[in-house]
């Protein structure tokens, strides 16, 4: 079973990203029309030259890609100054050659052949070979290390991948079981210098190596970039790697740019102020308002609606067994309320996501009836049964559950069949401006049938103690975050026992049947190598989570960013790191 | 040494005072007289200003054309509603009135009027059922549109809508109630506190005095930010709205009685000094009469000074707070958790008028509120 890089990005993104992409609010959909067509203009030869300045929220924290574990520091230290096996491309969505030329999965589909690409060198002119792989594997494993996001995301149910050294441009590497998509391995692995960080491996100090106080031109890559310099918590300025390997169709050298700074700008105000007065060139996933008063603009800034992004937002109830763990935290009472299908799928006819999607989210979002997003083209089904706004059918289903209407028609209350009434609370991230608002319009939603619900906004730590610790929560107001569209990415989510399992986490043995059918079907798709086969099987369990409603979806918000005119080849791309997936390629017209 | 009050005083109105004042030139008697209506003046402008917000706070059910909560989701962020008199076929009408409107563009916020059918704009109109004054149920409000029924009849929004298509004036009206109880309560409460310590140590002295006023200088130290959300954290994630205020003026009297107390007890320790405190105690009166009848009125002036700066300075926090999410959660209203809209620039270029009102109405208050703080302070140098 394949648990991808993101395992810990995925926390933080279910957890996190959701707040830093919600702290800077996407948003809204416009009625199912892009303002803006999409820039994916064609690639185009560029001029070398110049710098550009990108916005992050928060400072890098690293330049060892190994010991990153938030999205800012993977973004420098693993995407722009690292040199990865396997590459994705956000045009194709498929993975093309990286430092790796070409790979051959064998017919046990679980050997590789790995042929090096020739004549790679990193940043300080030393050849990059095999061994150099070879180390970096045994850096992503080694014990000392305890690398928070790679060890897990290259382990495969809990074993490792063995990699033997076949000459210094071939590997052969055997996965402990067979894989369906080895090259989402390849992606996660950016090879480490061993002549510079030998020493370090040996010595069980890699974790301090490549620190933001190393001296810059010691930190040694094999990517577009290379360090240039840094100062701590504003900025950290990144200058061509003169030895990358990578050319364009004139056979230019790449990348175009001397140099590409990396501001560390928080406030979204100061971003988009900043923005206007051109001393940024790039911010990725501006606020709605922001959008609202770009898109129109002919100025030096534009800004593009690219359409539903990877991360949703859904609703989900506490399902963990009462009693759970010694510490009794779940109401046993409300347990029984959310653990019958009939009151979710009441809650579900209840909310009225069209009206989320459109005015709430300024048009910015796409109201959602599944856990994965329409912006997920490749292996979101289509056909899956839509959840309409239907107050009746909503009654109905309350009725049928036994729960009674009381109260007036102007202030109805809602009651179980032993007299209780129906209250929760549903916690939200306070980071995320667009779900607290989403939050407010499911309260009033709820309130029509006299559900009672209380809104608690919460920081994102407390949220991921109370629903992956203590289970002292009733419903969460979340979703669902990752980087890459592969169904493997969708893994850590849907798997009984994963801590981010989010309903119902860490399972001793599944909980229910469909669950049990969810496990097993995960496990033929990871086997599965024919991907209308895997289509087939991901359109089923997705067909599983919709009848079930373990999460009830609300909407899949768009991905905004915005970019001075004077970034060339600019193709943003609503994958995960938007604007800079073809860093290499930007250049200042 | 402040000026002795109380029967001390009664000397102020006797006739020896009197003849003492008529002697005095009589340009000096004009200033003097003209110094005391600026003073009373902006005592009584202050005290206006604060009683019209507590007026508008006690009848905001009734001012409210709109629950405070409902959300008109077809009109998020809406400008202003136009009130016309006149049609578009020029046709003037007897009574106000406004045309149903739609969203054209998301991201402007742009409306369209829809001209063919006019609603009129009307006193005491029906509404939602509130309880006046906590008392008497009624469902009329001081305007309102006219709908003859139908569910679709606009509504008028003198101050546009929020985000979610609620009616600002309904909140902003709504959210007095909250703010302008919230401070002055934890005023109070911190000021009773705060002078209680400080008279005990000042009178008391010695070790009583040393651990009271280091407990006070303890309090002082804290980061007041850090405190505010400690006490946050040991209260639990659902805030109602009595629980918040609750939560908030354990934070206000938790930080704000120091400042008083210290006051209090230099007051104190000053007075204690006096000849009427000396002969007070010669007459064997008890530490507490002491304490409680003669030296407390004669500090009380400068004591109501610093509660009336406290004033303004609570409301502050509390806006503050709910700026930051801490204080009342939606969807209730607090001209705090109003304000935090205006924290988006780009919204506040396109509306900087409808998203300061709360913070217009928070300046009226710490206008009166330092207007009457000014009015004391000049009357206690006197």
């Amino acid at each position: 079973m394949r648990f991808m890089l993101l395992r810990r990005l995925v926390i933080s993104a279910l957890l996190a990203v959701s707040l830093t992409a919600s702290s800077c609010q996407q948003g809204i959909e416009p009625a199912g029309s892009q303002k803006q067509a999409e820039p994916r203009g064609e690639r185009v030869v560029g001029t070398r030259g110049g710098s550009l300045t990108y916005r992050v929220i928060s400072p890098p924290k690293t330049f060892n890609y190994l010991m990153a574990s938030d999205v800012d520091s993977l973004l420098v230290s693993f995407l722009l100054i690292g040199g990865r096996l396997v590459e994705l491309d956000h045009d194709t969505q498929r993975y093309v050659p990286g430092v790796a030329e070409a790979w051959k999965l064998a017919g046990d589909e679980r050997t590789l052949e790995l042929t090096l690409r020739d004549g790679v060198r990193f940043s300080d002119g030393h050849p990059l070979t095999a061994d150099d792989v070879l180390f970096t594997f045994r850096a992503i494993y080694d014990e000392r290390m305890a690398s928070p996001v790679f060890r897990d995301a290259m382990s495969i149910g809990g074993r490792r991948i063995d990699v033997f050294v076949v000459d210094a441009n071939h590997l052969r590497l055997v996965f402990p079981e067979p894989v369906a998509v080895p090259e989402s391995y390849l992606s996660n692995v950016a090879v480490l210098p061993r002549h510079a960080l030998g020493e370090d491996l040996n010595q069980g100090t890699l974790r301090e190596a490549y620190n933001m106080a190393s001296d810059p031109r010691r930190v040694v890559t094999a990517g577009a970039f290379m360090v240039q310099s840094v100062s701590p918590g504003n900025r950290v300025t990144l200058e061509r790697n003169p030895h990358y390997w990578k050319r364009d169709q004139a056979g230019t050298p790449l990348p175009y740019l001397d140099s590409l700074v990396i501001d560390v700008v928080g406030d979204p105000n100061s971003a988009f102020t900043r923005l206007e007065q051109n001393t940024l060139d790039i911010v990725d996933r501006i606020r709605p308002t922001d959008y609202a008063a770009l898109y129109k603009r002919e100025g030096a800034v534009r800004a593009f609606d690219l359409g539903p992004g990877l991360t949703t937002d859904h609703l989900w109830f506490n399902l963990n067994e009462v009693g759970r763990g010694g510490d009794p935290k779940v109401d046993s009472v409300k347990r029984a309320w959310f653990g019958d299908l009939r009151f979710r799928r009441a809650v579900s006819h209840l909310i009225d996501r069209d009206s989320i999607a459109s005015a709430t989210l300024q048009g910015l979002a796409t109201p959602l009836h599944g856990f994965v997003s329409p912006g997920n083209r490749a292996w979101a089904a289509n056909d899956l049964p839509r959840i309409d706004y239907d107050l009746e059918r909503g009654r109905t289903l309350l009725g049928e559950a036994g729960f009674i209407a009381r109260g007036t028609p102007d202030a109805p209350e809602l009651y179980d069949a032993k007299g209780n009434r129906i209250e929760f609370t549903l916690l939200v991230p306070v980071e995320s401006q667009a779900r607290t608002m989403m939050a407010a319009v499911i309260q009033e939603d709820l309130t029509r049938v006299g559900i009672r619900m209380q809104v608690a906004p919460v920081e994102n730590g407390e949220l991921i103690r109370r629903t992956v610790q203590s289970y002292d929560y009733d419903a969460v107001l979340s979703g669902v975050s990752v980087t890459e569209p592969d169904p493997s990415s969708y893994v850590n989510f849907l798997l009984s026992n994963s801590p981010l399992h989010q309903w119902h986490p860490k399972q001793a043995k599944p909980a229910s049947d469909w669950e049990a059918r969810i496990d097993e079907m995960l496990t033929a798709q990871a086997r599965e190598t024919d991907t209308e086969r895997r289509r087939a099987v991901f359109r089923d369990i997705q067909l599983i989570l919709a009848e079930q409603l373990p999460v009830i979806p609300i909407s899949a918000r768009h991905v905004t960013t915005a970019a001075n005119v004077r970034v060339g080849n600019n193709r943003p791309s609503m994958l995960f790191p938007h604007s800079l997936w073809n860093a290499e390629e930007l250049f200042v017209r | 040494m402040s000026k002795p009050t109380g029967r001390y005083q009664a000397m102020n109105g006797s006739p020896y005072m009197k003849d003492v004042r008529d002697k005095q030139p009589s340009h000096q008697r004009s200033h003097r007289g003209w110094s005391y209506v600026r003073r009373r003046a902006k005592s009584a402008a202050g005290l206006g200003i604060i009683g019209l917000l507590y007026v508008v706070a006690a009848f905001a059910d009734f001012l409210a054309p709109y629950d405070y909560r409902v959300q008109f989701r077809r009109e998020p962020l809406a400008p202003p509603t136009t009130i016309h008199v006149r049609d578009a076929r020029n046709n003037v009408y007897r009574s106000p009135f406004v045309y149903a409107r739609r969203l054209v563009d998301p991201f402007e916020h742009r409306y369209l009027e829809d001209t063919r059918r006019a609603y009129s704009v009307r006193l005491f109109a029906r509404g939602y059922s509130y309880k006046l004054l906590g008392l008497f149920t009624s469902d009329r409000h001081l305007f309102g549109v006219h709908s003859d029924g139908r569910p679709d009849a606009p509504r008028v929004h003198l101050l546009g809508t929020d985000a979610l298509g609620r009616d600002r004036l309904s909140r902003l009206l709504i959210a007095s109630r909250f703010s302008l109880v919230t401070g002055p309560l934890a005023a109070l409460f911190a000021s009773a506190v705060g002078t209680l310590l400080g008279c005990v140590a000042g009178y008391a002295g010695r070790t009583i005095d040393t651990v009271m006023m280091r407990t006070a200088d303890i309090m002082m130290a804290l980061p007041t930010l850090v405190l505010m959300l400690a006490a946050r954290a040991a209260f639990p994630l659902e805030l109602p709205p009595r629980r918040a205020m609750i939560l908030l003026i354990t934070i206000f009297v938790t930080i704000g009685w120091a400042e008083v107390a210290r006051l209090a007890r230099g007051q104190v320790m000053t007075l204690r000094r006096s000849g009427f405190v000396s002969a007070a105690e010669a007459l064997g009166l008890s530490p507490m009469r002491v304490l409680f009848r003669h030296i407390l009125p004669n500090a009380a002036r400068p004591l109501i000074v610093q509660v009336s700066l406290m004033l303004p300075a609570f409301l502050l926090a509390e806006t503050g707070l709910s700026f930051l999410g801490v204080g009342l959660q939606e969807p209730e209203a607090s001209w705090g958790n109003m304000l935090a809209a205006a924290s988006d620039i780009t919204l506040l270029r396109l509306h900087p008028f409808l998203l300061l009102t709360p913070a217009f109405a928070i300046f009226l208050f710490v206008l009166g509120a330092c207007l009457f703080s000014d009015g004391m302070l000049r009357r206690s140098k006197t």
